[in-house]
């Protein structure tokens, strides 16, 4: 097997690392599926035995990677399938974020003292017009053909109510919020365009109200479940990559399923309803 | 779903106490210097707003906000009290962002309580969005009076609140208390501490620039137990004056002046009682 990208786009650069970053927030660790024509990261609920996963996130290799090459596992499975630690990574997402904007970014598939890794070489500006070549390698498994179900496509959703994410920065600061005052909060949208977003304790309650939203889909008049606050704080640490379209789409009583649209790139997230009446 | 603007006439005329506000971070810059416990007791009069936080009925914050900060204030009876948790509240009126004063977000408030039993209501809005909190009131706890007779002052002192959180910021904390002196004979106001490396004084000259006034009839020396007087850092942190009144009972109450917007000033006082298991220094 092998694999071969290069980034020379800053812009690129950045959102690459950006995305890398909200993987490793969440789950301890990330599977990376390589293909012909993307780059999938996959998180799934370590918990539960469903194949469902709680973030999926597929890159297209076109815009990323100046130079891309593999080779998958055979001709007739081509692709690739590795698994990696969170933490592993952060601390070359660190390393990228305070050296500045790199020149290039080389990702490869190596064969470090005889363990699979996946190597970053990453070429920095230096004082003078010499190059800096800061290496890092992250170990790898190799996730075998027999799991590669596990971490399927997940399967269109067909919500009940589905709108566009309201103004993400107040999100994020209320949600933060809530998360000090609660653990769980429900949302509730109408197919009026409304979302609300509330949570209860016995010495508060808080609901936010978004209106005007633009409805996608509409297959009951209302829908709402209850979520986890500090899932959908993850996520929506997220809104500097600045997606060009977020949609919500909600499963009464069972799922709330959010969607970043970009040119380059998808990243969903799957947050379980919560039943506790 | 509440709206600012669709309140029905009927409900408005439940409301027993009612606050406007343009920006919302003015009441939580002040309210956040005096969080340094949950419990906090609001007393609304038509002199405006006073929110008193205690600890083990010794010291004592009070934040008073007159009515002329408020867009409106309205207060349909003599005296209007309750308790809610403060820490809870501070979390609501941040709803949209915990940013400084003069940056970020202004978010709107609109606070309306319906008397005896019912929760605090608190309205937000920002950028169209709308929040709407229900805090829980319980019957309030009394809290102790501090009745600062000017007549038994021995010695007040008007000072630069920099200057004094400065000195309060290097003061050692290996020492169990912090001893205030001054006397009309000496020329400096005195801060002294004791701990394990030695004695330490501070000494600010009364006629420094810093001082802006001293007076004192006798002289007057007490000490106070350094971890009583940790709640005094933050809103001395966020003033730009603070007077310090000592009484004969070495009863200290340190009163901060904080500016906020279109030159409304908001203060906040603060009483600690002196440390009696020590001797009256010489």
């Amino acid at each position: 097997m092998k694999f071969r990208g290069k980034m020379i786009d800053p812009n690129c650069i950045k959102q690459f690392i950006g995305i890398l970053g909200c993987m490793t927030k969440l789950g301890k660790s990330c599977i990376l599926r390589i293909t012909t024509t993307d780059l999938y990261f996959i998180v799934r609920e370590s918990q539960t035995i469903s194949a469902s996963p709680l973030i999926w996130c597929a890159l297209d290799e076109g815009h990323f990677f100046s130079e891309f090459g593999m080779e998958g596992l055979s001709t007739v499975d081509n692709e690739i399938y590795l698994e990696f630690v969170a933490e592993n990574v952060a601390r070359t997402l660190s390393a990228l974020k305070v050296s500045g904007t790199a020149k290039s970014v080389k990702i490869k598939l190596t064969k470090k003292l005889s363990s699979p890794c996946l190597t970053f070489e990453i070429d920095l500006p230096s004082g003078t017009n010499h190059s800096r070549l800061v290496v890092h390698d992250i170990p790898v498994n190799l996730v075998p053909r027999r799991l590669w179900n596990d971490y399927l496509e997940p399967e269109a959703m067909d919500p009940d109510i589905s709108v566009h994410m309201p103004q993400l920065r107040l999100m994020k600061s209320i949600v933060e919020r809530m998360k000090n005052l609660a653990n769980m909060a429900t949302i509730h949208v109408t197919s009026e365009g409304l979302l609300t977003l509330t949570v209860e304790t016995e010495a508060v309650s808080v609901t936010s109200h978004f209106d005007n939203l633009h409805v996608e889909k509409k297959k009951e008049e209302e829908a709402s479940v209850t979520i986890e606050l500090k899932r959908l704080s993850n996520f929506l640490g997220h809104e500097q990559l600045n997606p060009q379209k977020v949609v919500c789409d909600v499963l009464q009583s069972k799922l709330m399923h959010l969607n970043f649209l970009s040119d380059s790139y998808t990243l969903q997230y799957f947050l379980p309803g919560i039943n506790d009446q | 779903m509440p709206h600012f603007s669709s309140q029905n006439i009927s409900v408005e005329q439940n409301h027993v106490l009612m606050i406007r506000m343009d920006n919302a971070k003015i009441i939580s810059h002040i309210l956040k210097a005096i969080n340094f416990k949950e419990n906090s007791v609001f007393c609304c009069t038509k002199d405006g707003l006073k929110v008193t936080v205690e600890d083990m009925k010794s010291v004592q914050l009070n934040a008073f906000i007159e009515p002329g900060i408020f867009q409106s204030y309205v207060v349909k009876e003599e005296e209007i009290k309750f308790q809610l948790n403060l820490t809870v509240l501070l979390e609501c009126l941040n709803v949209f962002g915990s940013s400084g004063l003069q940056s970020g977000t202004s978010p709107a408030l609109k606070l309306y309580y319906n008397g005896h039993g019912t929760p605090v209501s608190i309205l937000l809005e920002e950028s169209g969005v709308i929040t709407d909190c229900k805090i829980r009131t319980v019957h309030f706890d009394p809290v102790l009076d501090y009745d600062f007779g000017t007549s038994n002052v021995i010695g007040r002192i008007i000072m630069s609140s920099e200057c004094l959180k400065e000195v309060f910021c290097e003061l050692d904390s290996t020492s169990d208390c912090v001893q205030f002196s001054m006397s009309p004979d000496s020329a400096n106001f005195r801060i002294t501490t004791f701990g394990h490396s030695g004695t330490y004084h501070v000494d600010i000259p009364k006629a420094s620039d810093v001082i802006e006034s001293l007076r004192c009839t006798s002289p007057v020396s007490f000490k106070y137990k350094l971890s009583l007087m940790k709640p005094s850092i933050r809103p001395l942190g966020i003033a730009q004056k603070v007077s310090l009144r000592i009484d004969d009972t070495g009863l200290i109450c340190f009163q901060f002046m904080i500016k906020v917007e279109d030159n409304h000033n908001c203060y906040i006082d603060f009483y600690c009682p002196a440390d009696v298991d020590f001797e009256e220094d010489e």
